[in-house]
């Protein structure tokens, strides 16, 4: 009965992509020629470099080598071979000759495998009059030169530029050249001796044998490369279809038509579902078809020149049967979260901003097979994108575990699904299908465009969490390395400043989004009775942690040390100060301050501290610190001002350094706080003095709440 | 026929505006009432009336005033907050459900826009297929509307190519393939020129002939003057005045719609403050 109304919708779905002739290039067209163009293009690169590299002439410079003369006729005996009729296999045989250095019967055969011309500095002196080699290598006229040092350990030099590719290969001329002489000077010595050359240098014989079949090592390297191949070409085939059906469809108005008739939204969306999905599966086909060809003709190709690899190109079928299959399950998918993203854009320039993370992470899963030592486990076949690849990677090595796989079929079946069940959900949605778009991530707008006194959206909160995390993992890793504590500093100046930059990219309201209110005193005073009680919980709770996390905080004791020797004043501005400010203004103000904004109060609280609790990236920290989070933005919430967390969080953070920096002094004064364990009576205490001062603490809090309401009420009737 | 009843519909809207506006009166006061965020309000607010068959209903009001909302409930386009849409099909048979209604209904508004890569042909047979007609049916009713609308020049074209007055015709068309009980439209003649709207204002008339009923929205008063046997004006989500031109018109002692659309809405607006 569904398919009796999604039948024509399909239809016309499919008539409206089809005859789109973008969707059509990128479905069929691309797939098709990309390939054979990537693989021709690859070789023909491959081979102009080497051809190129055997061309040319390297200049070298040997002035200061006594034993020039003879390097020179060495060369004339084994200068490369121009214009042979086979020079792939010339090559290799030379390279095979140094390498095993069993090529002493056919030493004449023997030839290098680049061209060096002898320069002399005299010949360059019209030009380079007055230059060292060093100037003249710097200014390219040469490409490498060798100096002699009798009373060095390492008497040749092989002076050249590392960041020039001839330079390059000139010293790996000049090497081989080198080498060339060696082996000549061996065999002389040894022949004044009479002793037996290969028996003197070659006295252990070795070969070693590939067990794995050509098919195999070869399908490791392909099983490598696929995966992000397939993945990027369906997404590729499924992006522009998704965006033209849901946010297109917007953008040209014809949505409502769909709406007027008599169908239900399940029905819309899984004919547009249907039909982006019809268009992912042929490009995917399209692509690895093509893909599968193009490696197909060029490993043959290559097998018929080398000679000797044999592959059988049939054994591969059974994979690349597979990965069709495993691929049309994994195009649904891509093409659910797609039009999951998509739906919420109202035009194709937005859909297009949306999508593109998408694609990132899509991309950056597929590159797990060049991770080493991550293989498909019961684990990761059951992970989206990351299973599909590592999957291919042993299809392709014909290591066939069909548990494995199984779980991978089925996982990318339940959650192509669940994908649908999730579109299916937001396309019923009135305020998706007639809003403006989503909003939520307001930097994609220009600040010129930008609506003065923003307030961030959660979509901003994510954004601004994921580049602190990279900055402070980058920036402030790198900064603690280079600058030792200073690098402290460097990691909470960023803390504050990158909210700060980006409400003001925003025009956020930086008033209401950080609380900037002045504290009255009472509440001053609330804060910092509330912050008591806190301590004394936190530590109450320590205790009760110390024997479940021993060793964390053991790791935490060491970092102290390395603090505890800068002198006390820097200890309070970097440990106590700064954080009071930067932590503050990024999860009390930005993060808070905007997830207020959207949520109810206490959720967003406890997000807020949550973050918190996380952003300490330790486990035995989380519990405590979610907890101080929680009384901080418990406070600015009560209070609406900043400053008396910040009051707190400074506060705190002093304790922590004056227990530490005076840690004998503390111990006899309070030994509380340099414990490293307590008994269950003392932690009783601590919690139960800890939540009554909390209560008086908020308890003070809310008396100048009603007191300023009071105020305030007198003053409207005044 | 077909009835409201109590149709109701919220939204949610940012009241960020509303917020620079009093911060530009350097109003402080005022000012700090406003800083919540969000705001609920109602687009079309407590409303009820029946439109009998063969009937041509006006909705007037200004904009933003909640006439595309109130009428994409009665399509059956949004859902209802509060009240509910009832069709009385010509055998006095009752609907409610959407879909039901939605079979009945041949909906136009500014916002309808047609399938840009398809032939106007393909559209109505597809519409046909959904709508649940036969082939032969489909065929013949395609047949009809051509000559009607004449749209034997281009009715195989893609519809990305035709011309302005050709993609109304076809909008129409689209309207009329199943041949519904009732037409909604949305402000059917804004924007267009002097013939294409004249076209829809004498298919309007026509199809009250043939015993059609029709309810739309516009903002020409003079066109709502003479075609219309009822108005309804309705000014912040609510009905503020309703009946047929003339009546209005004598109630408000005025000569034409538009002084009496003044008057009504000056009246409303009184009220308010």
């Amino acid at each position: 009965m569904i398919f009796k109304k999604i039948g024509p919708l399909f239809k016309r779905e499919m008539t409206d992509i089809v005859r789109d002739k973008k969707t059509l290039f990128m479905m069929v067209v691309l797939p098709i020629l990309l390939y054979p163009l990537m693989v021709v293009g690859m070789t023909f690169l491959m081979s102009a470099i080497t051809m190129n590299q055997q061309e040319t002439v390297y200049k070298v410079c040997m002035d200061e080598v006594p034993v020039r003369a003879e390097l020179e006729s060495l060369y004339e005996q084994h200068a490369p071979l121009q214009e042979t009729e086979n020079e792939g296999g010339d090559q290799t045989e030379n390279e095979n000759g140094a390498e095993t250095d069993n090529g002493s019967e056919n030493d004449e055969a023997e030839k290098l495998t680049y061209s060096i011309s002898f320069v002399t500095m005299d010949e360059l002196a019209g030009e380079y009059a007055g230059m060292t080699q060093e100037e003249v290598l710097q200014a390219k006229a040469i490409d490498a030169y060798v100096t002699y040092d009798a009373a060095s350990e390492y008497p040749y030099t092989i002076h050249f530029l590392g960041a020039s590719d001839d330079s390059q290969t000139a010293e790996q001329a000049v090497e081989d050249l080198l080498e060339v002489y060696e082996k000549k000077l061996q065999s002389e010595k040894l022949a004044e001796l009479s002793l037996d050359e290969d028996e003197i240098l070659h006295p252990v014989k070795y070969q070693s044998e590939n067990m794995s079949s050509n098919e195999q090592t070869m399908g490791n390297v392909l099983g490598q490369m696929i995966p992000m191949l397939i993945i990027i070409s369906i997404m590729m085939g499924a992006m522009y279809p998704a965006i033209d059906v849901t946010a297109g469809e917007k953008e040209r108005g014809t949505l409502e038509t769909l709406l007027t008739l008599p169908v239900s939204n399940f029905e819309l969306i899984m004919s547009k579902f249907l039909a982006v999905s019809v268009i992912a599966c042929v490009s995917a086909f399209f692509n690895i078809i093509s893909m599968g060809a193009a490696f197909g003709f060029m490993f043959s190709y290559m097998a018929d020149s080398i000679g000797g690899l044999e592959l059988h190109l049939s054994s591969f079928a059974p994979a690349i049967l597979f990965t069709l299959l495993v691929m049309m399950f994994f195009a649904l998918f891509v093409t659910a979260v797609s039009m999951c993203v998509c739906i919420f854009a109202k035009s194709f320039k937005e859909a297009n901003n949306y999508i593109t993370p998408v694609m990132l992470v899509f991309m950056f899963g597929s590159l797990v097979t060049m991770v080493p030592n991550v293989e498909l486990s019961a684990m990761t076949a059951a992970i989206p994108i990351v299973n599909i690849s590592l999957m291919i990677v042993k299809l392709f090595t014909f290591t066939y575990d069909y548990a494995l796989f199984g779980i991978v079929l089925l996982s990318n079946v339940v959650y192509s699904l669940l994908a649908v069940l999730v579109l299916g959900k937001i396309y019923n949605s009135e305020a998706v299908l007639f809003s403006e778009g989503m909003g939520s991530l307001k930097l994609f707008n220009r600040r010129s465009e930008m609506k003065e006194n923003q307030i961030p959206g959660i979509g901003d909160v994510i954004l601004l969490l994921c580049v602190e995390l990279l900055l402070i993992f980058y920036v402030g890793t790198g900064a603690q390395l280079k600058l030792g504590f200073g690098g402290v500093a460097v990691t909470q100046a960023l803390i504050l400043i990158v909210p700060l930059v980006y409400l003001w990219y925003l025009k956020g309201d930086y008033k209401k989004v950080l609380s900037l209110r002045r504290p009255k005193l009472l509440q001053l005073l609330g804060a910092f009775v509330t912050w008591i009680g806190t301590y004394s919980l936190m530590l109450g709770i320590s205790f009760m942690l110390v024997p479940l996390l021993q060793e964390s905080m053991q790791a935490q004791t060491e970092t102290w040390e390395i603090f505890m020797q800068q002198p006390l004043w820097v200890l309070v501005l970097v440990v106590a100060l700064m954080p009071a400010v930067g932590e503050e203004c990024m999860f009390r103000g930005f993060v808070y301050g905007s997830l207020k904004d959207k949520m109810k109060n206490m959720i967003a609280m406890l997000i807020a501290s949550a973050l918190f609790g996380i952003y300490h990236m330790s486990l035995i920290k989380f519990f405590t610190t979610f907890i101080l989070g929680f009384m901080f933005v418990l406070v600015v919430s009560e209070t609406g001002s900043i400053f008396c967390s910040m009051l707190m969080h400074f506060c705190n953070n002093l304790v922590s350094v004056l227990v530490m920096k005076y840690a004998s002094k503390v111990q006899e004064a309070v030994p509380i706080l340099t414990k490293e364990t307590a008994g269950a009576g003392e932690i009783l205490l601590l919690v139960a003095t800890g939540l009554v001062v909390i209560a008086v603490g908020t308890g003070l809090l809310k008396l100048s709440k009603s007191k300023s309401k009071n105020s305030k009420n007198s003053e409207k009737t005044a | 026929m077909i009835t409201a009843e109590h149709l109701s519909k919220q939204f949610t809207r940012d009241i960020m505006a509303k917020e620079q506006q009093s911060s530009d009166h350097q109003n402080k006061q005022k000012r700090k009432k406003n800083i919540s965020k969000k705001e609920e309000f109602f687009a079309v607010d407590d409303i009820s009336f029946t439109v009998e068959k063969g009937e041509i209903v006006g909705i007037l009001g200004p904009n933003g005033a909640g006439k595309t909302t109130l009428l994409r409930m009665l399509g059956t386009l949004m859902e209802p907050t509060k009240g509910r849409v009832i069709m009385t099909a010509e055998d006095g048979s009752i609907m409610e459900d959407p879909i039901a209604i939605k079979q009945n209904i041949g909906y136009l508004s500014g916002n309808t826009k047609l399938f840009r890569r398809i032939s106007t042909r393909e559209m109505l047979q597809m519409l046909g297929e959904i709508y649940g007609m036969s082939k032969e049916e489909t065929e013949e009713r395609i047949g009809q509307i051509c000559s009607v609308l004449d749209m034997g020049d281009f009715i195989d074209n893609r519809i990305e190519r035709l011309s302005t007055g050709q993609t109304q015709r076809a909008s129409i068309a689209r309207c009329l393939i199943h041949s519904p009980q009732l037409y909604i439209f949305d402000e059917p003649t804004l924007g267009l020129d002097i013939i294409s709207a004249d076209a829809i204002v004498s298919f309007m008339k026509q199809q009250k002939e043939e015993g059609k009923t029709v309810l739309y929205s516009t903002h020409y008063l003079e066109e709502a003057q003479f075609l219309c046997d009822r108005i309804l004006m309705i000014y912040k989500g609510k009905i503020v005045a309703q009946g047929s031109p003339a009546k209005l018109m004598t109630d408000t002692g005025s000569e034409n719609l538009r002084d009496a659309f003044h008057a009504i809405m000056k009246g409303v607006d009184e009220n308010d403050f």
